[in-house]
């Protein structure tokens, strides 16, 4: 009887298993067509061209195994574009999260003109790119921009020609960067601030915790998993980094000597633009993709550690 | 609520699709032409095909703004590969050479009367002949061709310079500097390909030798012009940006660029200053100058034997005189007919309008990029080496070497 | 002793609130002003005549307002279709997209089938695929299904987003599961449990997950540019592209349309942030 019982339990709770699983499948339909047509039958269309040399229109286009990679592994550009991609990464991501996550903590105490503040710090988030690289050109324009105005105008400081010298470039790529996602961020942390639970700060006040003590004990490691989600999105973002370059140095040579050249301009300068080699191009696009979804595994891992669930 | 809402909004934006795409049937033969024409040229080219329209009643020019050259570009490799190209199309020559692999193309020197032919500028049936099956054809026409001129300052200077040592000199004589600042460039110098080829096959320079395996960036006229602009570069303003911004501000007292800029030059220096073009100042071996812009061709891919027919009966009003003459004065692009340009309409329009001048004169002394499929990563090369040579990281002759080699090995050698 | 203490935290605590809150207004209005500057600028350049917008020292406020720079960049390219057009795509694009997007977070967050997992990663996989890798095959793809050039193009391969199924799935986890068991006990089935309990009190994360999709949608270029055509099926950024011409920038009238073309989402968001931010704060991102 009991053991009927359990037998008819088991497979009643299969036979629920499998109609939820015919319900989740519909409800994932539009998802699947759509991303499968548009997302991973392309992708794995583009995995097939990378092995063959794949020039544009020429009738031919034999399969060359891993001659595409081969031939990028030996440009110099590739490496140097892998530099700045990595370099912008770097130099990017973790900054506009620290700043982001400042902002964020002024902006969750009660405080007026919230609102204000708000809409301020997300409006270049939603500024169309072209119109902010126009401003941006203005403002590091060297004879008549603002930042030379201040530097050089009024602190009297050296006159820097930011587009044209290569050391700067890669600097007002990540300013720009800078200015451009804080928001984003900024918008994330506040979200996951508020979804800190009160009382934890009040327990803290108990034990008359100072600001920073606070700070490092509690907002920290509770917000731990908000800041990891917003560093996955930021890292995948900042690797892909193409149309802020592209947009302050048109025709895609990434800036004065490719000094700014990222991996996704390297890409455009290989396949578009008037090289047409599409071959090479889908395999510069995988090995970026590789490339992130390693480092994503790794931060995933890595996240084990110090992200702290409540 | 929320749902029923969501219902009936969606139904309203779906009904709203289907109203919208229906398209009306017309029995007109449908030529849609692709470009990448804005403001006064986009309004010329557009009354050029209202005109053409309003003579063949049958025929429906629909002009289709593709965004920039290198969006255009994109969107007709990705229009190819699906083998839906449109009947028509603007077209640098290296793209074209790649159309050609691909077959896309009809040739239209057959199409034309031997007369028109005739009339066009030879340089511009040179990069208009491509090597098809072994034989030579023109297989595009000029359309948007502008010349290399100099543009300066007539607040500045009376005469403008005629020569490269007085290029030279007169940058030196007006550039101007307080304290540590330049308040004021001479010359301006923009580290593109186009810009130092210009000083290159002025002091004789040829960018390939003839049968195009070997890169001759390297040679003695290359060198030469390299050492020039380097010393030209002191009293100039060195940037990747446009130089028309910096003239019309009264930054830059002369600069060379394309006659194209002629309009946006004429707005940007509006209320500041006085302008003028020129001649370019002559190298030690010609004065030639660089004829740049893109061509018209005609795809037969994916479009009818009636559609081409009426693209080849639009292109030859194109090249008709009138339509030159109307498309030259209403963009500063060149009229690209020799009769055009001697013709009393043109020569009437250039008294009244000076800065035409010197455009007109170019046309008849210009020169054009030899045919190379792998002209884009060519130009890359040599750009590099130019910057290279700029900023100061390598001397002329190792940059431009460097340039020559790897284009040999990489670019030339099939 | 323990009278004492209270008054004189009292007293620091009063004059440390005070310094805390004057250092908080004065970093955030460096901040604010610091991301202001360009939008100032962007507005200023936009009343300037064409030769007065490179100045030194820069002027802010321009000596002569010309109105016309808005009439003239207003008929550069014709803006009042593309405004229709970027409304019209932004509205149906998000309808679906949140439409779709509930469904298919409701499945990863409160439904067990078989290769959930699997599913989900490889999902979260495209956010790492490079949007222009994917230009030219996609393009083919449209041409065979003959909509080059139609709002299907333009809406249909955007509908769905897994940056808001991840979020608005987040948003689902932190739902209980009794509210299900009570609900099944009720006789409902998942479908009218998703629309009557989910949906109604998810509708903070739904705004955000569609003000998301509105900004991506507005600004989008690249696409639009590719499969269109035709001025008629164009949005308001081909338009910003009407002003580069071969030898510059018509800076004055292209920051006269970009400003128009900002405002409208500048409005929807600024009505759109309180619930917006509420909204991301429930997913309790994890």
């Amino acid at each position: 009887m009991k053991r009927s019982f359990a037998i008819g339990m088991r497979r009643y709770r299969r036979g629920r298993f499998w109609r939820d699983t015919a319900q989740a499948y519909l409800y994932l339909l539009p998802a699947f067509v759509i991303l499968g047509t548009f997302t991973f039958y392309p992708f794995i269309n583009s995995f097939f061209v990378s092995f063959h040399s794949w020039l544009s229109f020429a009738p031919v286009k034999p399969f060359v195994g891993f001659a595409n990679y081969v031939k990028i592994f030996q440009d110099d550009l590739f490496w140097l574009s892998l530099w700045h991609t990595v370099y912008y990464v770097l130099a990017s991501v973790i900054p506009t999260m620290a700043l982001a996550l400042f902002i964020a903590v002024l902006l969750n105490s009660k405080i007026r003109g919230r609102s204000f503040f708000r809409t301020a710090f997300f409006l270049p988030y939603i500024t169309n790119t072209v119109a902010a690289a126009m401003v941006f050109l203005w403002i590091f324009n060297r004879d008549y921009g603002l930042l030379n105005y201040f530097l050089h105008h009024l602190l009297g400081l050296n006159l820097i020609d930011w587009f044209n010298n290569p050391h700067y470039t890669m600097p007002v790529v990540i300013l720009m960067g800078i200015w451009k996602f804080i928001g984003f961020d900024i918008v994330l942390f506040l979200a996951g601030l508020q979804n800190i639970d009160q009382q934890y700060y009040e327990a803290a006040e108990v034990d008359g915790a100072t600001g920073w003590y606070r700070f490092r004990h509690i907002t920290l490691p509770l917000l731990s998993p908000t800041t990891f989600f917003v560093f996955i999105i930021s890292l995948i973002g900042a690797f892909k980094i193409f149309q802020q370059v592209y947009v302050l140095w048109p025709g895609g040579a990434g800036g004065p000597l490719n000094s700014a050249m990222t991996l996704m301009v390297y890409f455009y300068h290989v396949g578009f633009g008037g090289a047409w080699h599409l071959g090479q191009a889908a395999a510069v696009a995988n090995i970026l993709f590789v490339l992130i979804f390693i480092i994503t595994m790794i931060q995933m891992q890595l996240s084990k550690r110090w992200v702290f669930y409540q | 609520m929320l749902k029923k809402g969501l219902i009936l909004l969606l139904a309203v934006a779906l009904l709203g699709l289907f109203a919208v795409n229906t398209v009306a049937a017309t029995k007109k033969v449908e030529v849609t032409f692709w470009h990448a024409m804005t403001r006064a040229n986009l309004d010329t080219l557009t009354a050029l095909a209202n005109e053409f329209m309003a003579d063949h009643p049958n025929i429906q020019i629909n002009l289709a703004y593709q965004g920039g050259y290198g969006d255009l570009s994109t969107k007709l490799l990705a229009a190819i590969m699906a083998g839906n190209p449109p009947v028509m199309a603007q077209m640098y020559e290296d793209w074209t050479m790649k159309f050609l692999e691909a077959d896309a193309l009809m040739p239209l020197g057959d199409q034309l009367s031997p007369a028109t032919i005739v009339d066009i500028p030879q340089s511009l049936i040179e990069s208009n002949t491509y090597l098809v099956n072994g034989k030579k054809a023109l297989m595009t026409v000029p359309f948007n061709k502008s010349a290399m001129v100099l543009f300066y300052n007539t607040d500045l200077m009376k005469q403008p310079p005629k020569t490269w040592d007085e290029l030279l000199q007169v940058s030196k004589d007006l550039t101007v500097v307080k304290g540590d600042t330049t308040v004021q460039y001479g010359f301006g110098i923009r580290p593109y390909t186009e810009f130092f080829i210009q000083f290159f096959h002025q002091a004789g320079g040829k960018i390939f030798n003839e049968d195009m395996t070997k890169c001759l960036i390297n040679s003695e006229a290359g060198i030469q012009a390299m050492n020039y602009l380097l010393q030209l570069k002191p009293y100039s303003l060195y940037q990747s940006a446009y130089l028309s911004d910096p003239f019309g501000a009264g930054k830059v007292a002369m600069y060379i660029g394309s006659s194209a800029g002629i309009t946006f030059v004429a707005s940007a220096s509006k209320g500041k200053h006085g302008w003028m073009t020129a001649d370019l100042p002559a190298g030690s071996i010609n004065g030639e100058s660089m004829i740049q812009g893109t061509n018209i061709g005609v795809f037969k891919i994916g479009t009818t034997q009636v559609q081409r027919a009426a693209a080849v009966e639009f292109v030859r009003f194109l090249l008709s005189q009138k339509a030159t003459i109307e498309w030259a004065e209403g963009t500063g692009y060149l009229p690209v007919l020799k009769s055009a340009a001697a013709s009393d309409a043109w020569q009437k329009y250039v008294a009244t309008h000076p800065d035409r001048k010197a455009t007109t004169n170019m046309i008849l002394k210009g020169f054009v990029y030899p045919h190379q499929a792998n002209m884009y990563n060519i130009r890359s090369e040599i750009e590099t080496a130019f910057e290279q040579v700029m900023l100061g990281k390598a001397t002329p002759k190792a940059a431009l070497d460097a340039a020559a080699q790897k284009i040999d090995s990489e670019y030339l050698s099939h | 002793m323990k009278e004492r203490e209270p008054v004189k935290r009292g007293y620091s605590y009063k004059a440390q609130r005070r310094a805390y809150l004057f250092t908080t207004y004065f970093l955030l209005l460096v901040g604010a002003i610091v991301m202001l500057l360009p939008f100032l600028w962007m507005i200023s350049t936009s009343f300037k005549p064409l030769s007065q917008t490179l100045t030194m020292p820069p002027k802010l406020i321009p000596s002569i307002f010309r109105w016309q720079n808005y009439v003239e960049a207003w008929n550069t390219a014709p803006f009042g279709k593309y405004f229709f057009n970027s409304f019209f795509i932004a509205i149906v694009e998000t309808i679906c997209e949140v439409i779709a997007t509930i469904f298919a977070a409701y499945a990863f967050a409160k439904m067990d089938f078989f290769g959930k997992n699997v599913i989900f990663v490889a999902f979260l996989g495209t956010m790492m695929i490079p949007g222009e890798m994917l230009l030219v095959p996609n393009y083919i793809t449209l041409t065979s299904f003959h909509w080059i050039d139609t709002y299907y193009a333009l809406i249909v391969p955007f509908i769905v987003s897994v940056f808001g199924i991840f979020l608005l799935r987040q948003f689902f986890l932190s739902i209980p599961d009794e509210l299900w068991d009570a609900a099944r006990i009720d006789g409902s089935g998942r479908l009218g449990f998703l629309w009557r309990i989910i949906v109604p009190i998810s509708r903070p994360g739904i705004t955000a997950v569609a003000l998301f999709k509105f900004i991506g949608s507005w600004n989008a270029f690249m696409w639009v540019l590719i499969v269109t055509n035709t001025p008629t099926m164009r949005t308001v950024p081909v338009g910003l592209s009407y002003f580069r011409t071969a030898a510059g920038t018509y800076f004055n009238q292209l920051m006269a349309a970009a400003t128009m073309g900002m405002l409208p989402i500048l409005i929807l968001f600024f009505f759109a942030q309180k619930q917006f931010i509420q909204g991301i704060a429930r997913s309790g991102i994890k």
